[in-house]
């Protein structure tokens, strides 16, 4: 296999639960764009050449080159710590030739997913590209001064519609700008190759993961955990075993990356304009299944720290253990929906958006008691292989959210009535006992895998 | 004679179609100090972490205090330390409330011993988990260990990232820990001249069995090479079946003894009726020896 090849193979699999993330999350979007219609937005135009349907679309697809961006330079990074990436040019070159063809192959495929408008205007094809470029620099900076600067500049490029910059320009100075960093990166100028890692933190899997996915190192990582593991710290150790600072760290890193998420999203909301901000109701259903995704994946790769006190649990199969993990998962999912709500509602408040509320409720009630009563059974699964169960286990979860939702946007009025309210409950219910005793019955050894 | 600890019985554990453990017996008496021996991926860990419930076996029994697991009462079970081989995890709290944390899992955590041990091995309480060196966790791991004042305590290599002074002021403080707790310690080394110092037992793990486990003091006193003199070539008898490494030549043969014998190699070279000089191996010796894949 040629090195450019290897180097390719390694960034896609440098973190194989995060490119499932990835697969999912850009099968979603392709399905939300075009086929879930939560949102009746007229396609007047918005900006000169620009629709509100194709602003919506160039949102949802800048998320993904985010994601891929993000989770490319996690790879980059950890491949260009080995002592080559100083002395061999060809080891260097392989690897960023390997990141630019996996840019543009990934980008080519989310193309086909954007709006047809779009993909009339040539310029605008290269837009995907561009955010993914930028958005590596938010883990490839060397400082955090150049990853706040640099990150942004298409989001502050794209302000140059208020003083009646053109379309074109705009997409033109976009490219221009990716052109530049691209050289950069290349020439090694504002990257700080070879980062620090502290001593433990090529040991701790779950710590690249993160790093992938929120551009923050680990020491980073760890002091805004510790920060917020002392304010949760007052409820979460109220008793003697509790299992939640062992097996989700605690809240935080999650919690991290949901507010990274909403971040994200309010900011593209204010530099883009006032008709996007009715986007909200389907960037919750959107984000909402990827948060608990998120936790449980996270959670999952902290099982191995109760290796030291499991034995105190007593029952059979580490009946009493299991529970108690499954008690510490459902509070923690829980809190991050709530914080994740508040942020929406805040969201909804600030920026006075007429939303169906009512609706957007039901979804979101519907999605937590869906994910609450599965994910027992996901726990269970292998997320470091890509197998055949996997990926089954999420299509269904995925599509089974998805029909849900889509039922509930079309019958808003029906969904709240009695009967269906006490169907779905009992549904939830019986899937939740049903994957509950799955997870009893796994083995444990099989869950301190990572 | 002491109860036993820990028996097993015919436990037989495999990793898919790997056999990692097969008719494995073995018995641990109270108070013993058990070195766990053998060669990378002989399954020391699966064992260790067997019997700490972590991994299910197929088929055996494994009791402790003569209880399955799943009927082991939870003071017992609190009465129980483990290292794991990588001590990952918990980087982002400080030292402090890792102990403080894991501490909340056991009745009877004796925060000043853990105190004090935290100075003696001088780990700073406000220091991040993350930023202490490779040796300094595995260090915290022991104390967390130690602190529950356990009556069995299972460390699976638990010097392997410390430095020699660091190793003798653990062995010390185990060989503290056994005397004035009577602890059962099982631990796995690769480091032979360190568990001459503590362990008063050795046992082998070869091919997925204990091979051989023996008393240190006398393991010691009875494995030598010897050279047996004749007046010419010898061939190996029944009587020397024994032994191994033989090497016929022109006035004799060697040969070693690596497996004591029920009488003392004083007896047995008595008893030989010949002329034999023996030098004492050392036990790194032994070690090779026995893992000689011609033994």
């Amino acid at each position: 296999m040629s090195p450019i090849n290897q180097s390719i193979k390694y960034l896609l699999l440098n973190s194989k639960v995060y490119l499932i993330i990835l697969v999912v999350f850009i099968i979603s979007i392709m399905i939300i764009e075009r086929g879930l219609n939560l949102n009746t937005l007229e396609s007047k135009p918005f900006i000169s050449g620009l629709s509100v349907s194709d602003l919506r679309s160039i949102t949802l697809f800048f998320c993904a080159s985010v994601f891929l961006g993000v989770y490319l330079a996690g790879g980059l990074v950890n491949l260009k710590k080995n002592y080559l990436w100083k002395i061999s040019k060809k080891y260097k070159n392989s690897l960023l030739h390997g990141f630019f063809i996996i840019t543009f192959i990934v980008n080519a495929i989310l193309v086909v997913g954007l709006n047809p408008s779009l993909v009339n205007a040539k310029l605008m094809l290269l837009l995907p590209l561009c955010f993914t470029v930028f958005a590596s620099q938010m883990v490839l900076g060397k400082n955090l001064l150049v990853k706040v600067l640099v990150t942004p500049i298409p989001l502050f490029i794209a302000q140059l519609y208020r003083f009646n910059v053109s379309l074109d320009a705009i997409v033109m100075l976009t490219v221009l700008a990716t052109a530049i960093l691209i050289y950069t990166m290349y020439k090694n100028l504002f990257y700080q190759f070879g980062v620090h890692l502290n001593i433990n933190e090529n040991k701790n899997n779950a710590n690249l993961v993160a790093y992938a996915t929120t551009g923050l190192n680990a020491s980073q990582l760890n002091n805004i955990n510790y920060h917020v593991g002392l304010i949760v710290a007052k409820w979460i150790t109220g008793s003697r075993r509790v299992l939640d600072w062992a097996i989700l760290m605690p809240h935080t890193r999650t919690t991290l990356i949901t507010l990274f998420y909403v971040v994200l999203m309010l900011a593209t909301m204010v530099l883009t304009g006032d008709k996007v901000k009715s986007q909200v109701p389907l960037f919750t259903v959107f984000f909402l299944p990827m948060i608990i995704i998120g936790t449980l994946i996270e959670s999952r790769n902290l099982f191995r720290q109760t290796r030291t006190v499991a034995h105190v649990f007593t029952g059979k199969n580490h009946r009493q253990l299991k529970n108690k993990m499954l008690f510490a998962l459902d509070k923690n999912i829980a809190v991050n929906i709530m914080v994740f709500l508040a942020c929406i509602l805040l969201t909804i408040h600030f920026f006075s958006i007429t939303v169906a509320l009512q609706t957007m409720l039901l979804t979101f009630v519907a999605i937590t008691f869906i994910s609450l009563s599965i994910y027992p059974y996901l726990l269970c699964l292998n997320w470091v292989n890509l197998s055949a169960l996997l990926i089954g286990s999420m299509f269904i979860y995925i599509s089974g959210l998805y029909k849900v939702i889509k039922w509930i946007a079309s019958n808003p009025e029906l969904a709240m009535t009695l009967p269906y309210l006490a169907s779905f409950i009992m549904v939830c219910l019986t899937l939740r006992i049903l994957t509950q005793y799955i997870f009893w019955q796994r083995k444990f050894e099989a869950l301190l895998k990572m | 004679m002491n109860s036993p600890i820990l028996s097993i019985k015919n436990l037989s554990k495999s990793y898919q179609k790997k056999k990692v453990l097969g008719g494995l017996n073995w018995q641990v008496e109270q108070g013993d100090i058990i070195a766990l021996l053998g060669k990378n991926g002989a399954g020391k860990s699966t064992l260790l972490e067997t019997i700490m419930n972590l991994r299910d076996f197929q088929s055996g029994q494994l009791n402790l205090w003569g209880h399955e697991w799943h009927n082991l009462p939870q003071p017992q079970r609190e009465k129980i330390g483990f290292v794991a081989q990588d001590t990952v995890g918990f980087e982002w709290m400080r030292v402090k409330e890792f102990l403080s944390y894991l501490g909340s899992f056991f009745e009877h955590w004796d925060s000043a011993y853990c105190e004090e041990l935290r100075h003696k091995w001088q780990i700073d309480a406000n220091q991040k988990v993350g930023d202490l060196s490779g040796g300094q966790t595995q260090i915290l791991h022991v104390i967390q260990a130690i602190s529950i004042r356990p009556e069995l305590l299972i460390l699976d290599e638990p010097v392997a990232h410390l430095d020699p002074v660091m190793r003798r002021q653990f062995i010390s403080e185990l060989v503290d820990l056994s005397c004035e707790n009577n602890t059962t310690i099982i631990f796995s080394s690769h480091i032979i001249s360190d568990l001459e110092r503590v362990a008063n037992k050795v046992a082998l793990l070869k091919e997925g069995r204990i091979d051989m486990s023996f008393e240190i003091e006398n393991l010691k006193s009875n494995i030598a090479h010897l050279k047996i003199m004749a007046d010419q070539p010898l061939e190996q008898s029944a009587y020397f079946a024994e032994l191994s490494n033989w090497h016929t030549y022109e006035q004799g043969a060697t040969a070693k003894l690596i497996k004591p014998m029920d009488i003392s190699i004083h007896e047995f070279i008595e008893n030989s009726g010949y002329d034999i000089e023996y030098t004492p191996i050392s036990l790194e010796d032994w070690y090779l020896e026995v893992n000689n894949e011609s033994y």
